[in-house]
């Protein structure tokens, strides 16, 4: 839920009670107000009453009769108290025809040696109704509150969040490959300003640290190169030697063996952190069909050392704009990954059309998960002997030209598309 | 035949200079790049191998210098990047070939020769060693002027022996120079035997002497004597 929409809603859930209390207290002090102008025309009209009984001296002359019998005046018992009192009393209402609130003054006086009980009724402003008006009041105001604070908010906020909104888009789309540092919008607002702040030093520690890691892969791959070049040739030397025994001869041999296997992981990852550093900047018109077939061509021994049966179904011209040693390795790697998993009289089949390179191959199905097949150092079967690589530099390298890479099994072969833009 | 060896790292220096001199070059030697650049300008080489990465400047400036002095010295950089932009620039700055370290022995003479053939027969290439002729430009080879029906990979494999005759060149060495990185070791090495086998059967066939030893566990060796 938006923050917005939640602000919203606990200030309406907030106001309902206000609302109630606030309608409860005015209910009361409105009615506390009729009340008191009530007793006060009741006392004028007993005082009336009063000053024509003392002139009259007769008690029915004394007030003008009406249909609701609101005033009764007789004599009374001696041992009553004198004085005024007010009640409220439910009375039946003829207009009405239901019983009504009604407001009574009771008087007991002396006049001539006479003492009277006065009753004098009059009907009220019912309360249920005064409490309907004001409840339908206050729900209208409520709900004119409602629409101004919502249409306020909609139009304050997309101003006030807008800053808020772009940092968030910028983090959405923050990519460490891109060369430029993080920018935010500036704003007035202290909190944006500050969330800016806190997230532009981050970012910029987060780029630095990136960057140095990356130098220092790029750097230690590139160090490393010249102490390999050194056993490699030494070895090379070493081996000119006449007098060394089948033992030694062996040892070398490992050692070569090693050695070749190290220069070529130094290689690939060298060769990956210069993809993530997007160093392969210079491009030309690669003919897909062509550097296939060339690939093809490479590992023409390990296809027919395997007896694999190799089908290609491509006679259109394609040309990708890449550089030409990552076209090279793209092709290579996923052929040398389809040969490699094959079975004995493997099939391998190359498709290419004008937007999708398919390669797909048997063998055994994959002992891993799915989502692992691209990963660094991701070997599923330790018997084959590669520095599990191959297929995350081919992932890296349709990253960088933004191809999208699917891997699928189907008809028991294992699948691998490359959609181009 | 003269060769300036331009490389910061003392070791790889020695062992280059130790398995050239065996080959019969003169190696004059510089580790930075005013050492290299004085020598150019009072001494003529047949050859300069120079790294790009070096001491004061770079491989290139000494490349620039060169070809300011002399058009004729064939020129191979040898580099830690394997990046095709230093390839170009040295291309465009007329170096004859490009190495990525780190290399095999055999594959650096195997390609100074290839240079420095290309330099010296100006168009005519063809290589005889005894009963052996290889036309360099037809990529064809012949055994007593009979024609050696080679695979490209034997062809290749003849002329790498021939430029690294007598010394014992181990079985990765082999299987970079024809196969670079592309395919997988544990392979190569059955696929590399078949080829030599059938180079070896073809060179007999067509009379030659038997050249081709198997040294064993380590490599084979082109033996002339």
């Amino acid at each position: 839920m938006k923050l917005l929409n939640k602000t919203t809603i606990s200030l309406f859930l907030s106001l309902i009670p206000v609302f109630i209390i606030s309608g409860f207290i005015l209910f009361l002090i409105i009615n506390q107000q009729i009340n008191e102008n009530e007793d006060e025309s009741l006392l004028a009209r007993k005082n009336i009453i009063v000053e024509n009984l003392r002139t009259s001296g007769d008690a029915k002359a004394s007030y003008l009769k009406d249909a609701d019998n609101d005033v009764d005046i007789r004599l009374a018992a001696i041992s009553l108290p004198f004085g005024n009192t007010f009640k409220d009393t439910m009375v039946y209402d003829s207009s009405e025809m239901e019983l009504a609130p009604f407001r009574q003054l009771k008087s007991v006086f002396k006049i001539n040696n006479n003492t009277y009980e006065l009753s004098i009724t009059h009907s009220n402003i019912k309360t249920d109704e005064l409490a309907e008006s004001i409840s339908i009041a206050l729900a209208i105001m409520f709900a004119l509150i409602l629409i101004v604070v919502v249409s306020i908010n909609r139009f304050v906020s997309r101003k006030l969040f807008s800053p808020f909104y772009f940092t968030l888009d910028k983090l959405r789309n923050l990519s460490f490959s891109d060369a430029e540092p993080f920018q935010i919008q500036n704003t007035t607002t202290k909190e944006f300003q500050d969330l800016n702040i806190v997230l532009n030093s981050m970012t910029n520690k987060l780029f630095t640290d990136y960057k140095s890691q990356k130098q220092f892969t790029e750097n230690a791959s590139h160090e490393l190169q010249t102490p390999l070049a050194i056993i490699k040739t030494r070895m090379d030397v070493l081996m000119q030697d006449v007098h060394l025994s089948e033992e030694s001869m062996e040892q070398i041999q490992e050692i070569e063996k090693a050695v070749n296997k190290l220069s070529h992981l130094n290689k690939s990852l060298l060769l990956l952190t210069k993809i993530e550093n997007g160093q392969f900047n210079d491009h030309s018109y690669i003919e897909l069909s062509a550097l296939t077939d060339k690939t093809i061509f490479a590992f023409e021994d390990s296809i027919r050392n395997k007896s694999i049966s190799l089908t290609k179904d491509f006679n259109i011209s394609v040309e990708l704009n890449m550089n030409p040693i990552l076209a090279d390795i793209l092709i290579s790697n996923l052929l040398q990954n389809s040969i490699r998993h094959n079975w004995e009289n493997g099939v391998v089949k190359i498709k290419i059309t004008e937007n999708c390179f398919s390669i797909s191959n048997s063998g055994n199905p994959l002992l891993g998960k799915e989502e692992m097949l691209f990963n660094r150092f991701t070997k599923f079967n330790p018997a084959v002997e590669s520095i599990g690589l191959g297929l995350s530099i081919v992932k890296q390298i349709c990253d960088y030209y933004n191809f999208k890479i699917i891997y699928g099994h189907t008809d028991a072969l294992h699948k691998f598309e490359i959609f181009f833009n | 035949m003269k060769i300036l060896i331009v490389e910061d790292e003392r070791s790889l220096l020695e062992v280059i200079v130790k398995y050239l001199s065996g080959e019969g070059y003169i190696c004059d030697t510089a580790e930075d790049y005013h050492t290299a650049s004085d020598k150019i300008q009072h001494y003529n080489y047949d050859c300069i191998i120079v790294d790009i990465n070096i001491p004061n400047g770079s491989g290139f400036q000494v490349i620039e210098d060169l070809k300011k002095v002399n058009l004729e010295s064939a020129i191979l950089i040898i580099s830690a990047q394997h990046s095709l932009e230093d390839k170009i620039k040295g291309l465009q700055l007329g170096s004859d070939d490009y190495l990525t370290k780190p290399f095999h022995l055999p594959e650096l003479n195997a390609r100074i020769q290839a240079i420095l053939r290309r330099k010296r027969y100006d168009g005519s290439n063809i290589l005889v060693f005894n009963e052996i002729k290889i036309d360099l430009l037809a990529k064809r080879a012949f055994a007593n002027d009979k024609e050696l029906l080679l695979t490209l990979k034997e062809y290749d494999l003849l002329l790498y022996f021939l430029s690294n005759k007598n010394r014992i060149i181990s079985k990765s060495a082999i299987v970079e120079h024809l196969w670079e990185d592309n395919v997988d070791q544990a392979d190569t090495y059955n696929f590399l035997y078949t080829h030599i086998k059938n180079l070896r059967r073809k060179l007999l066939e067509n009379g030659c002497a038997d050249y081709i030893r198997t040294i064993y566990r380590m490599g084979y060796t082109f033996k002339t004597t």
